[in-house]
């Protein structure tokens, strides 16, 4: 905690932004919202700083978020406030949309384009529509003699400090504890048992079967980490865990190898035999990154390689006719291709190895609808029964007939009554009424008359 | 040129410059995602709790599905891998199955009661 963020300074900025959130919610009398927002300002300024001073001491100031990370949050965060602070309804309805706008630029920061498009569409452009919808639907409408008036339930909230207060505490907690969580996070590549499990892939499996045929069992692991030249690392192979030190990794450490061995903890290892040799055998982890899922993508690779030129010949394609790709080499842009067998077997014939463009990548929606249908497919059937009942529901409710209730509907008249009554002085009458904001309910506005 | 953090000046060009996709996130940059994601959440609930209007509440319980949004792509990326981004999608449809409800719930009301205050329906409390 003490090296990621300056508690000091966080908690500051949690007050300070409390302090403004509060004056900036609508209330009764003067109503200070200007000077909230600015309070409110300064706060998410403070915490910002407390964060970026604290990152850039702990790990360097390259270490700190794009400068586009700031304007989209900042946007983002005042947005939101203006949301829960602006009385009128279509007013925090268009900043909600502002919000979303704003989020969809940490999308992109974040290199989820998909998923920012998919925000504005859906968000921006569906529900924030029937929001406006409903807005325009429930509202009464405007009589000549009180044209812009608002509800006294739009213009005053309900407990703003109570709630400011323990929403703030909550806050101050919450970012306490994750920069106590996310320190020892363990990121992609790190070798942890729990997070990455390896297992061998079935094109790369074959090849370390040829490659251990003159010698076997015994073959040499040396770990490819980027963490790997930093610390220590652990190594589990069929069940027994090697403790592969700097100097270890760099020689190697002798294990043997069964075919179906899970290796758990690499990210990636290349396999030589005991002389030093390398056995041109390398395994990958299960996908982690772009990358990766490359591996998982042959046909990607084959619609490359046959759109490529060789250099040698221009006229020709780097892949040859006949020919599939059966596995790929990701980290050093290798494809195994095979023509079919003899026997008709795609992939079972003459083998070669050809370099793929380096330029070929996944793109972020390839990415998410491959994560999406590969290791998800019972939740899109959740979500697709989900929608399906809201749907149902929402015309099960909207075809419900409905009567005014008594009380509403003298409530209603009497409200008519007393602002035809007192058309001019909306805040007097207000005060008149009642002490707390939370007492203003129409059960009294009913007996006020 | 040293400041008195001890951190060059030409870093912060660097500090301009778009991370590229595939490298590794710091923590300390995940952390800067996840506070941001915190505040627009309490911001929400604050919203949600102070607003008497029943459609500004609904308004501020999507705030809270956006925060939530956040931080899974910000673990997204921090893992490099797509789990965070599609479990937005899913976000997505509950909050577009919550508005859909919500929405008709508050039409319903509104004709019952012909206000959108929230306390007007404080007999529930029973």
């Amino acid at each position: 905690m003490s090296d990621l963020v300056q508690p000091f300074l966080l908690y500051i900025g949690c007050a300070l932004g409390a302090l403004g959130v509060i004056l900036a919610m609508p209330r009764r009398g003067a109503n200070p919202q200007v000077l909230g927002g600015v309070l409110a300002g300064a706060a998410v300024g403070a915490i910002f700083l407390a964060l970026g001073l604290g990152v850039a001491r702990h790990a360097g100031i390259n270490r700190l978020p794009n400068i586009n990370f700031y304007v989209f949050s900042i946007i983002a965060i005042g947005a939101a406030l203006r949301v829960i602070s602006h009385q009128r309804p279509v007013y925090a309805a268009l900043y909600f949309i502002l919000t979303i706008l704003a989020s969809c630029g940490l999308y992109v920061v974040l290199a989820a384009e998909f998923m920012a498009f998919a925000l504005v569409i859906v968000y921006a452009g569906a529900i924030l529509i029937t929001y406006l919808f409903v807005i325009m639907l429930a509202t009464e409408a405007p009589t000549e003699e009180q044209e812009e008036q608002l509800q006294a339930y739009d213009r005053y909230s309900r407990e703003p400090v109570a709630a400011t207060v323990a929403a703030f505490i909550l806050l101050a907690t919450l970012t306490t504890l994750m920069a106590r969580g996310s320190q020892n996070l363990p990121g992609p590549g790190v070798v942890n048992a729990s997070v990455a499990k390896v297992q061998f892939r079935p094109g790369v499996e074959e090849s370390v079967e040829e490659a251990r045929r003159p010698e076997p069992p015994s073959a040499v692991i040396t770990v490819m980490s980027d963490r790997a030249a930093a610390g220590r690392l652990n190594l589990a192979v069929a069940g027994r865990v090697l403790d592969l030190d700097a100097q270890s990794m760099e020689t190697g450490l002798p294990v043997s190898l069964a075919p179906g061995e899970n290796l758990v903890g690499v990210t990636l290892a290349k396999i030589s035999d005991l002389e030093g040799r390398n056995l041109d055998a390398w395994f990958t982890a299960q996908p982690i990154g772009d990358a990766s899922l490359l591996s998982q993508l042959p046909g990607r690779v084959q619609s490359a390689l046959s759109e490529a030129r060789d250099p040698a010949d221009p006229s020709k394609s780097l892949l040859r006719s006949g020919e599939k790709v059966v596995a790929v080499d990701v980290e050093r842009k290798l494809a195994t291709v095979a023509t079919a067998s003899s026997s008709g077997v795609a992939g079972g014939g003459e083998r070669r190895v050809v370099p793929f463009p380096a330029d070929i990548e996944i793109y972020n929606v390839e990415g998410v609808a491959f994560t999406l249908l590969n290791k998800h497919p019972g939740a899109i059937e959740i979500a697709g029964i989900i929608l399906l009942m809201a749907m149902l529901g929402a015309v099960v409710l909207a075809r419900k007939k409905v009567e005014m209730d008594d009380a509403a509907k003298l409530a209603a008249q009497q409200r008519h009554l007393v602002t035809v009554v007192e058309a001019g002085p909306i805040v007097g009458r207000d005060r008149m009424n009642s002490v707390t904001p939370s007492s203003a309910a129409p059960s009294t506005t009913g007996g006020r008359a | 040129m040293n400041t008195s953090l001890g951190l060059h000046i030409a870093d912060f060009s660097t500090m301009l410059a778009q991370a590229d996709y595939p490298s590794i996130m710091h923590t300390g940059t995940l952390y800067h995602y996840l506070v941001t994601s915190a505040i627009l959440f309490v911001i929400g609930f604050i919203g949600f709790v102070t607003r008497r209007n029943l459609i500004i509440m609904f308004l501020c319980t999507e705030l809270m599905f956006q925060a939530a949004g956040i931080a899974l792509i910000a673990f997204s990326r921090f893992h490099l891998n797509h789990t965070g981004e599609t479990f937005v999608i899913f976000v997505l449809t509950i909050a577009a199955a919550e508005a859909a409800l919500a929405l008709a719930l508050v039409v319903l009301l509104f004709r019952r009661k012909e206000t959108l205050d929230a306390s007007v329906w404080r007999e529930l409390q029973g």
